[in-house]
């Protein structure tokens, strides 16, 4: 095991970009959709053109978004960003602002964007040009996400200047009572003096109390915002058994969900139904806490609407961290964690898992992993550590035993799932090849209809659509991968790259460490 | 001058020549222009920047309006600095004699030193504004601790300003008619900021038949109509200060409607094409003109003229504005002379534009208002207006002896 870094409650690093931008140091990074990851990274076609796009959020709202747009493709006039909030529409959007190019960098274009309320937005990013114009959907879950402390110089300044401001405010109602009061060249009078003092000491206790009441006001704000602070549900994970095998009951817990009531401002768009994301309600992954070479990547069915159950089939026993990707009807996706632990497999011989189940054991052999039977999956360029924040540059190839580009059946949908892991436990994301996006999240922003109403109409309409789409033929595959994405701090990270030849689901996993 | 600004012994043999030429100008004289200058773009910025953020929604550090206010508070800040520094080091005995001396060292007037506190106050809050909105988002809110913050520098320096005019105005012999009425005028400067403040309750003629409308102004225009009435020099200082809130606002309606805007921010429910104009102001010329009248008369017993001047402000207030309002609301919206009838980006006009809010006896439902004016209610919501009239006017002229015995 190369790298291994299990630290509970690890330092969070500065993460330099942001830094840089906002002039401010991170104390708290919690992912929304994501565990960690807060940046959107996303690859696709608007109309004729690829579009590339990293969506960087504020981390607090209302603020601004940092949008980079590379798009491919010649004759290109004018890139747009637009946030369009799922209950609104675009009717309700303000108007697409116009992405400006980035000097020396052609292709390249930049736009700030203002999220003015918490929710669940799309980013309609429009390219127009000879080819036609093309508009693409790339969905974001604008959250509260981040504290800050006061930084220490401006506490500092304003101690300074609040100190500096209280005993000028006291010596101009002195002033105000004595010397302002006195005509030219006279002198004051003892009386005049005490007159002074005491208006001082009562101007003190009035700056006091207003201070006091400032001090009160900013402790209200701070317990308001933290209230609206994003955080994922709450869930249990425990293992039972049924007729001999280990079945995974994955249970959500969280008030809101049982409730169906929001608290927070945010928690109204995760109190509607659920929507299948590449034909399945929830998308389970497992991973073993002291040791990750144990993985598994489920995905439980719906018992109610609280418990989900898989079948855990081969994993070995151990001590696991369960996250669990579902996504609702509003396009908000969510990362539940829990941990869980799985007792030994009973004697009889354990249930198969179900189809497009995965367990996987075993740990990674450099920039290529061999597959049983002799296949090879290679992190192409594979570095020997990576940049927080530098475009990972992730490119995969499957390759049959006789060195050919391996053909891929679709596997949910995508040539290819790649699973990013602190090995901490802090970072975690499943990626495709379109991005850290949810498709789930892209058609039921893409796909809301002013008609749309009644909660559950649009999760109706998606959750048909994903029963056709299984039932379709899909193309297969060609077998090199690319997922855009950056790695957002410093550590030890495994990556383990999914893919489908034939009916079987191949694992591959990979380490980097990341300064 | 030869000697060391430090040297007081021999600063005051040049005690009645000071530092002669363009720094005295700018010390002594300039000032007075500058600080006026300040308390104007202070207030008229402010507008501006109500009206941008009810047009157009986004803006940045650097959004013009911001820029006024930045440079009136240099000018304020700069000025009065320069102030304090020629007249403790380069003035002359005569500058420092009607000065305020400050720590023992510095000496300036007292409105000098007001206006150079609302400075410091308003610099400061620009890096607490700016991590607020790192920290808890780029508010769209008016009050929060850092805006509030700003608001007081911004007042401050309002009132400093008008505290030099105040000083000007009553060390001067000859009483020149024209120091009263800058005197005045800055007073109006300031009741347009306090209006501005309570300007969600008060500021479209929709809220002008509602109890809390004339229980706010009764509570707060008194104090500076009567404060300015009983220190001004002129026949009519509170009709002035009253009439330079009128005009100010009546100008910003005309030149703000004209102003290009676009909505840039979601949801836009009214496509606006200028600017969002303040709107008509209070007729407040109106009781301003009764104290005026009564002041004269009314020397000297400030335990009567309190509580007649709290029952004619509301009285006459109610008399103009009641059906003022009602004509206001008659004209077809918008109306550019006017300025009425200007809704925000956000706001799905309807009906509701056209009617009264929160009058008692008055329901409105799906669209439609019902029921008539229950006057009972209205009476005792009056009478209360008429005791924080009263408490406001005793305050406005404690307020103005004071302001009368300012000298330096």
């Amino acid at each position: 095991m190369v790298g291994q870094l299990d630290v509970p409650g690890a330092p969070l690093m500065p993460v330099r970009t942001l830094a840089r931008l906002a002039g401010v140091v991170l104390l708290a990074l919690i992912g929304s959709a994501h565990v960690g990851s807060p940046d959107t990274w996303f690859q696709g076609n608007a109309g004729p053109y690829g579009v590339r796009a990293v969506i960087r959020l504020p981390g607090v709202i209302p603020g601004l978004a940092q949008i980079d747009i590379t798009v491919a493709g010649d004759g290109v006039q004018q890139v747009t960003a637009q946030p369009v909030i799922f209950d609104a529409g675009t009717s309700g959007a303000p108007p697409a602002d116009v992405a400006t190019p980035v000097a020396g960098r052609p292709g390249s274009y930049h736009a700030e964007l203002w999220f003015m309320q918490p929710g669940s937005f799309s980013v309609n990013i429009a390219v127009h040009g000879r080819q036609g114009s093309g508009t693409v959907v790339v969905p974001v879950a604008a959250v509260a996400e981040r504290q800050i402390p006061l930084y220490p110089w401006l506490g500092k300044l304003l101690l300074a200047l609040g100190a500096l401001l209280v005993i000028g405010a006291i010596t101009i109602i002195r002033a105000a009572a004595t010397d302002g009061i006195t005509a030219p060249g006279i002198p004051l009078t003892a009386g005049m003096r005490r007159s002074g003092m005491a208006y001082s000491v009562f101007g003190a206790g009035i700056i006091g109390a207003g201070l006091f009441g400032a001090r009160n006001w900013w402790s209200a704000v701070e317990t308001e915002y933290r209230s609206e602070l994003y955080r994922p549900f709450a869930a249990t994970a425990t293992v039972g058994n049924a007729s001999g095998a280990r079945v995974l009951r994955f249970t959500i817990t969280d008030s809101v969900w049982q409730t169906g009531r929001a608290q927070a401002y945010w928690e109204r768009y995760s109190v509607s139904p659920l929507v299948p994301d590449h034909g399945k309600l929830m998308h389970l992954f497992l991973m073993r806490r002291d040791d990750p070479s144990a993985f598994a990547h489920l995905h439980p069915v719906s018992r109610d609407s609280m418990a989900f159950e898989a079948s855990l089939g081969a994993l070995p026993a151990g001590r696991y961290r369960a996250f669990a990707d579902v996504v609702h009807e509003t396009g908000l996706p969510q990362t539940m964690t829990a941990d869980v632990v799985v007792p030994p497999a009973p004697a009889a011989a354990a249930a198969e898992p179900q189809p497009d189940d995965a367990v996987f054991v075993g740990v990674p052999t450099g920039a290529t992993f061999t597959l049983s039977d002799g296949a090879t999956v290679t992190w192409e360029g594979k570095p020997a550590s990576l940049r927080a924040l530098d475009d990972a540059g992730l490119t995969f190839v499957v390759r049959e035993l006789g060195g050919q580009v391996a053909r891929l059946t679709p596997y949910l949908g995508m040539p290819g799932h790649a699973v990013v892991y602190r090995t901490d436990g802090q970072v975690y994301i499943h990626l495709h090849p379109n991005g850290t996006i949810s498709m789930a999240a892209q058609q039921a922003l893409g796909g809301r209809r002013a008609t749309d109403t009644v909660p559950g109409m649009l999760a109706q309409r998606l959750t048909a659509a994903a029963m056709t789409m299984a039932h379709a033929n899909q193309p297969m595959f060609d077998g090199r991968l690319t997922f855009p994405y950056a790695f957002p701090q410093p550590g030890s990270y495994r990556v383990w790259v999914q893919v489908k030849r034939g009916a079987q689901v191949a694992t591959a996993p990979f380490d980097v460490v990341v300064r | 001058m030869a000697t060391s600004v430090f040297d007081r012994t021999s600063a005051s043999s040049a005690a009645t020549r000071g530092a002669a030429g363009l720094g005295r100008t700018l010390a002594l004289d300039a000032t007075i222009p500058a600080v006026l200058f300040a308390s104007a773009a202070i207030v008229i910025g402010l507008h501006w920047d109500i009206a941008w953020h009810r047009a157009i929604g986004r803006d940045t550090f650097w959004s013009p309006p911001h820029v006024l206010e930045q440079v009136a508070a240099s000018v304020a800040g700069l000025f009065c600095g320069w102030r304090v520094i020629y007249t403790s080091f380069l003035g002359t005995a005569n500058d420092r004699d009607s000065a305020v001396r400050w720590w023992g060292l510095f000496y300036g007037p007292l409105g000098g030193w007001v206006c150079i506190w609302g400075t410091i106050a308003m610099i400061s809050s620009a890096p607490f504004d700016n991590w607020w909105h790192n920290a808890y988002g780029l508010d769209v809110k008016i009050l929060t601790p850092p805006h509030v913050f700003l608001l007081l520098g911004m007042v401050t320096v309002q009132l400093g300003a008008m505290l030099m005019m105040l000083a000007e105005q009553n060390r001067s012999a000859a009483k020149g008619a024209w120091r009263g009425v800058l005197f005045a005028t800055s007073m109006g400067l300031i009741v347009l900021m306090f209006a501005t403040t309570v300007f969600e309750y008060t500021g479209v003629p929709n809220a002008r038949h509602s109890p809390l409308f004339f229980q706010i102004t009764a509570g707060l225009f008194p104090l500076f109509l009567l404060a300015a009435s009983r220190a001004g020099s002129g026949a009519f200082p509170a009709s002035v200060a009253a009439g330079t809130y009128m005009l100010v606002l009546i100008v910003l309606n005309w030149v703000l409607a004209l102003v290009p805007a676009t909505p840039k921010l979601a949801p836009i429910y009214n496509p606006l094409t200028t600017l969002v104009p303040p709107g008509f102001p209070i007729l407040l010329i109106v009781p301003a003109v009764a104290f005026d009248l009564l002041m004269r008369r009314l020397k000297g017993r400030d335990w009567t003229f309190a509580p007649l001047a709290g029952v004619a402000f509301v009285l006459l207030l109610l008399a103009a504005e009641w059906p003022f309002a009602s004509f206001l609301l008659s004209l077809n919206q918008p109306n550019y002379f006017f300025g009425t009838g200007y809704w925000d980006y956000g706001a799905r006009i309807g009906p509701w534009t056209r009617v009264f809010f929160d009058v008692p006896g008055y329901t409105w439902s799906n669209g439609v208002m019902t029921g008539s004016l229950d006057a009972g209610a209205m009476a005792r919501a009056l009478a209360f207006a008429v005791v924080l009239a009263i408490a406001s006017s005793r305050a406005g002229l404690w307020w103005g002896s004071w302001m009368s015995r300012v000298r330096r």
